[in-house]
């Protein structure tokens, strides 16, 4: 019961020379298994991968997970051979899952190799990797805010900045001056660094949208203008006055009943009130960007601002208010920094996670759960990079280091296939 | 290479009609036919119909082996100008054109149309009595506006009192508006009119001259063409003719280019060679009288000498005589915009650093005079130390000369001039970095990564200046500062790779490749690493040879820190100059960030532009930290926090991506970093105000609108739109 659409499906869905670069690829990388990864292991040795968090934990425990490291190797390296052999042969119907499978197959076979002869707390390497996705997936999320009316925010790194200064600044003069209890000072905190973001973000939509400035341009001003403001304030006040940089953290809570489930429930579910907060921001966007009125007029600004225009839709409001909303999310995401992780501002402390973001956007294709799922990616490699670190990998850290940084670029790259940005994204709107 | 006669094919495409118009198509035709026959060459003819066609036209001439090839009309400019791209063998001749100074192989023919316009204009004003002339121009092209412009002068210099009235039919074949307009124009009381419309205008004149107004024609003698040696009714109110000898000029064009002596660029028509000038009276010449004709005479000497002149600018444009009309009719706004801007941010940031003052707040504390007058001295001490931090101290410098005219002992000038020279020295690498981005604007890239590229540039150099050993300087120093800029291009040309081959935005990329940069030098000059300095504690590479030094200018004082570097970083301006105003390197890469999509269609690889200016740009920046090695710290420490990547791109804004503009921004950026180290010594002003102003003038220069309305400014009336970026990277 095949089309003959389907038959052309059924190689991928790009041309033939890359359907067989894809399956090379996979080859290629069940041959780096075997050749970086099997022949460092021995027979008798095996990798434990603990599933249990460590420290208090509503989960219910599972065994610890024991395999033996080479034979798993080998079967990893033979999956990956026979998924590229299928996909030269035959063709997967969607080959991004194939190649997403066998980056999971590398990464897992990375991680035995690695944890060979020691245990490796997965759940933990998992939740941290969480942790580190969220200012990357806020960030990514304000991007789409933006760009889905086609107003690209480079600036998204500075706003983050911002965010993260002010709810330091802030939540600290609740706590340590006002002596609000803490909860209130956190939520004050956080309130303000939501204002500072959306007081950057509308800064960015008159500059872009009334002034017609280059957005890029606009976005690069505001990211300088907000590492000198930050360090200028954090040199003036936050170094001379260490209370005033102290606003505490918001604490973790379990979800009841979902924090249960095993590897899911303490990854996702016993996190704090921010990640949480991330959770239901992805749902309410992608809600409202795609079932909603807002979402369509929304979209259509982004598309094609002139035909929005004459049926009616005000294109200059709609990219304020979602620049502004843009500028909250990336205000939230500076907040996080703070009173989500550290607990202190720092000078330039979102190093470079705003583009990272930016990135996480793109390759997420323009979409908030795609957004979402790009950032866990770099927030692995980034959690990743530490844990091996501890495990005393013989790998210099600094090439760790650098892996997101890479990862960013070969997906940029296009390696995951085409991203369409919004048709007018990055074109000031002419009303005529 | 001219082609030799025998094999030298001439074609000729005119313009919309036909080879026997009357208009410029017969004499062009008659020129190239005179030419044929006497050098003996083979011609051939497409007549073009349709405008649209003019391309094909040309290109069928091409095929059929033409090597020499007359157009006519600005309008077959851009036509001609895309297919001499492509044709470097084939040479081409277009009438009313300036070609574009690239094109080696196009030659315009241009009229000197003010000149003749200027004669009519001189004889409408010694002609009319009412006091009003009419002039009747097609589409507003520069021809008819040089002709406008020449006339409305003309006319000034016989009769103060006498105006203008004018029509514009728009067209240059529709008889009907030409009727119109003249109608319209004699409505108004004009009983001189000139017409510069073609075949409009001779429909203008025609009809005119039936209402008993005096009437100039335009380009040929109208008496032989529009009113048929006189057998058109009105004939003999046809004063005389402005002629654009357009025959000669194609003939004198091809008798060069036979002799082997046409070049590109712009061959020029005037009155002195005979190319322009007034036709005869005919019948009107019993009607003119004599000392009008005197009075005529003794213009055209008057502009052949030079002593007259028309005032009209090549486009047609109003051109000013003597200093001070010129001085009052110069862009002002466009230079001061940038100098508002800077001035807006100190201002910004004078209240900026006396709201955050700790002390201003205390002094609030005692009343708001109190306040006031404590945050106005937090602002003088500020800005004074930034002032003496970068021009130094004016006193100081003053004694120094004293003692140094007294005693000749130049040490207290020198320290006087010190913070002189440490800015210079912090603007050389500004220079360079200012340029990267400046020349990345150029091609519509936006190059955010200089800091990256500034990082491993130095990495490179510091690698040649200390790892090469006993080898003279002359061939050491050049080695390392080219391996500067080999880092920088290679690092930076990454970006440009993907931008071409995967359209990957380069903004991110250059921006990850900063990291990774970070990350490459914290491996290889950890301790212990493989650039590292054996046996040192601290993570630095090993001293350069001496061999490698920048040469110090006063190399008695080693404390002075400004080198050789700086005359490298001015060469860069002059060079990067002349290679985007002067070269095809610079042009396509112009072309390309001026509009890809066009750049394409004119065959221009866009891919290849953005790897090479990528690579351009990334060398410049390259250079920067080449110049801090080898000029400055003479090895590379790790923490190396340069901040250029944030700095250049200002610079480059400020500069508005020109050289020269780079170069003043980057001077302007030196003294003010400079200056806000001893800020931060002095007053206690963190040095990240500087970014606080940077970011303001950023804001400021992009968005003029702001400015303007701070300052009540009112909008000039057209503006050149810079484009710096697009996108995501999509063309």
């Amino acid at each position: 019961m095949s089309t003959v659409w389907e038959r052309i499906g059924a190689r991928g869905d790009v041309s033939a020379r890359r359907a067989r670069t894809y399956g090379l690829i996979f080859l290629g990388v069940g041959l780096l298994i075997f050749l970086l990864f099997a022949r460092g292991a021995t027979a008798d040795q095996a990798t434990t991968f603990v599933l249990t968090p460590s420290g208090e934990s509503q989960a219910l425990p599972v065994p610890d997970l024991s395999v033996p490291s080479l034979t798993v190797l080998y079967g990893f390296a033979l999956v990956c051979v026979f998924v590229g052999g299928w996909q030269l042969a035959r063709g997967f119907r969607r080959v991004n899952l194939a190649l997403g499978g066998v980056a999971v197959l590398f990464v897992l076979a990375f991680l035995t190799w690695a944890a060979r002869d020691r245990s490796m707390n997965l759940t933990g390497l998992l939740s941290s990797a969480l942790l580190r996705s969220v200012p990357i997936a806020l960030a990514g999320l304000s991007g789409v805010l933006c760009e889905r009316c086609a107003v690209i925010n480079i600036a998204i790194e500075g706003m983050m900045l911002t965010g993260a200064f002010i709810a330091a600044l802030m939540g600290s003069v609740a706590a340590n001056i006002w002596e609000w209890p803490s909860w209130a000072a956190l939520l004050f905190g956080l309130a303000s660094a939501l204002a500072a973001g959306a007081l950057l973000g509308l800064l960015l939509a008159v500059l872009a949208v009334r002034f017609k400035v280059d957005q890029i341009i606009a976005g690069t001003a505001i990211n300088i203008l907000a590492v000198g403001i930050t360090s200028f304030l954090s040199a003036r006040i936050l170094a001379e006055f260490q209370y005033l940089n102290n606003p505490g953290i918001f604490p973790r809570f379990s979800i009841p009943l979902l924090s249960k489930i095993p590897i899911i429930g303490p990854v996702f579910f016993e996190q704090n009130g921010l990640v949480y907060a991330l959770f239901v921001l992805l749902i309410v966007t992608h809600v409202m960007l795609f079932y909603t009125r807002w979402g369509l007029r929304t979209r259509a600004v982004g598309e094609h601002p002139r035909a929005a225009d004459t049926l009616g839709i005000n294109v200059f409001r709609t990219r304020y208010i979602n620049v502004t909303l843009g500028g909250m999310v990336a205000g939230l995401g500076g907040a996080f920094l703070v009173l989500g992780s550290v607990g202190r501002f720092d000078e330039l402390m979102t190093a470079g996670k705003g583009f990272i973001g930016l990135a996480a956007m793109i390759f997420g294709k323009w979409m908030p759960f795609g957004a979402f799922g790009a950032a866990l990616i770099f927030g692995f490699a980034d959690a990743l990079q530490t844990k091996l670190a501890i495990l005393e990998v013989p790998i210099a850290s600094q090439f760790l280091l650098m892996a997101p940084y890479l990862v960013t670029m070969v997906v940029l790259a296009g390696v995951v296939g085409e991203a369409v940005p919004p048709a007018a994204d990055g074109q000031p709107y002419e009303k005529q | 290479m001219q082609p030799s006669p025998d094999e030298l094919r001439v074609g000729l495409v005119t313009d919309v009609g036909r080879i026997d118009d009357g208009t410029f198509n017969q004499y062009a035709y008659e020129g190239m036919a005179r030419a044929a026959q006497e050098h003996g060459l083979e011609a051939e003819v497409i007549q073009t119909r349709a405008s649209a066609e003019y391309e094909g036209n040309i290109r069928r001439l091409i095929e059929q082996g033409c090597t020499l090839i007359v157009t006519i009309g600005s309008a077959t400019g851009p036509a001609v100008e895309r297919l001499a791209m492509r044709h470097p063998s084939v040479h081409f001749i277009v009438v009313d054109h300036e070609p574009l100074p690239e094109s080696h192989n196009v030659t315009g023919l241009v009229f000197a149309e003010d000149q003749a316009g200027f004669l009519a204009g001189a004889l409408a004003g010694l002609m009319t009595e009412r006091g009003t002339v009419g002039f009747v121009g097609g589409v507003d092209v520069p021809p008819v506006r040089k002709f406008m412009g020449g006339f409305e002068h003309g006319l000034a210099l016989t009769n103060r009192r006498a105006r203008v009235v004018q029509a514009y039919t728009d067209s240059f074949t529709d008889p009907k508006a030409g009727e119109e307009a003249a109608g319209k124009l004699v409505e108004q009381g004009a009983d001189v009119v000139f017409a510069a419309a073609g075949a409009s205008g001779s429909a203008a004149i025609r009809a005119a001259a039936r209402q008993g107004v005096w009437v100039v024609g335009v380009d040929q003698d109208e008496w032989v063409t529009t009113f048929e040696d006189g057998r058109v009714p009105g004939a003999e109110r046809l004063l005389t003719s402005a002629v654009k000898r357009v025959d000669q000029a194609v003939y004198t064009a091809i008798t060069q280019a036979v002799q082997g002596k046409l070049r590109g660029g712009v061959l020029r028509f005037d009155l002195t060679d005979g190319g322009v000038g007034l036709a005869s009276y005919h019948a009107a010449d019993a009607a003119i009288p004599s000392e009008v004709r005197g009075k005529i005479l003794e213009v055209t000497e008057g502009l052949r000498t030079g002593r007259i002149r028309t005032r009209v600018g090549p486009r047609g444009e109003d051109l000013l005589e003597g200093f001070l009309p010129r001085l009052m009719a110069w862009n002002w706004q466009a230079a001061l915009m940038p100098l508002l801007a800077i001035f807006t941010a100190l201002i910004i940031g004078a209240i900026f650093i006396a709201a955050f003052d700790p002390e201003v707040w205390a002094a609030f504390g005692g009343g708001l005079k109190a306040g006031l007058a404590t945050a106005w001295q937090s602002i003088a001490q500020a800005y004074t130390a930034l002032f003496e931090g970068s021009f130094g101290s004016p006193a100081r410098i003053i004694e120094g000369f004293r003692l140094y005219f007294q005693t000749e002992d130049a040490t207290e000038l020198l320290r006087a001039v010190y913070p002189l020279t440490e800015s210079l020295r912090i603007a050389t690498p500004y220079i360079f970095a200012g340029l990267a981005v400046a020349l990345g604007f150029r091609c519509g890239l936006f190059n955010i990564g200089a800091e990256g590229q500034y990082f491993v540039g130095g990495l490179a150099s510091v690698y040649v200046g200390y790892s090469l050993k006993g080898v003279p300087w002359f061939i050491h120093l050049p080695l390392a500062l080219g391996a500067g800029m080999a880092g920088g291009a290679f690092w930076s040309a990454i970006a440009g790779f993907l931008k071409a081959k995967t359209g990957a935005h380069e903004v991110i990329n250059t921006i990850m490749l900063n990291y990774i940069a970070y990350r490459l030098a914290d491996y290889l000059l950890q301790v212990g690493g493989p650039m590292a300095r054996p046996g040192d504690f601290r993570p630095v590479s090993p001293e350069i040879e001496t061999t490698a030094y920048l040469p110090q200018f006063f190399p008695n004082d080693p404390s002075i820190r400004i080198n050789a570097g700086l005359l490298v970083a001015l060469a860069a301006v002059g060079v990067i100059h002349w290679l985007l105003f002067k070269t095809t390197v610079g042009f396509e890469i112009r072309a390309v960030g001026a509009n890809p999509r066009a750049a394409r269609t004119a065959g221009i690889s866009v891919a290849r532009n953005f790897i090479l200016a990528m690579a351009i740009s990334g060398g410049l920046a390259g250079l920067a930290g080449a110049h801090d090695i080898l000029g400055v710290i003479h090895f590379m420490p790790n923490a190396f926090f340069s901040g250029y990547g944030f700095d250049s791109i200002a610079l480059a804004l400020l500069g508005k991506s020109h050289p020269v503009g780079v170069l003043l921004a980057a001077l302007l950026f030196g003294f003010l970093r400079a200056g806000a180290q001893r800020m931060q010594g002095w007053a206690h002003v963190p040095i990240d105000i500087i970014s606080v102003l940077q970011g303001l003038i950023i804001i400021f220069v992009a968005a003029p609108e702001v400015v303007r309305l701070l300052y009540r400014l009112r909008a000039p009336k057209v503006e050149a739109e810079a484009i710096f970026t697009r996108g995501w990277g999509r063309i």
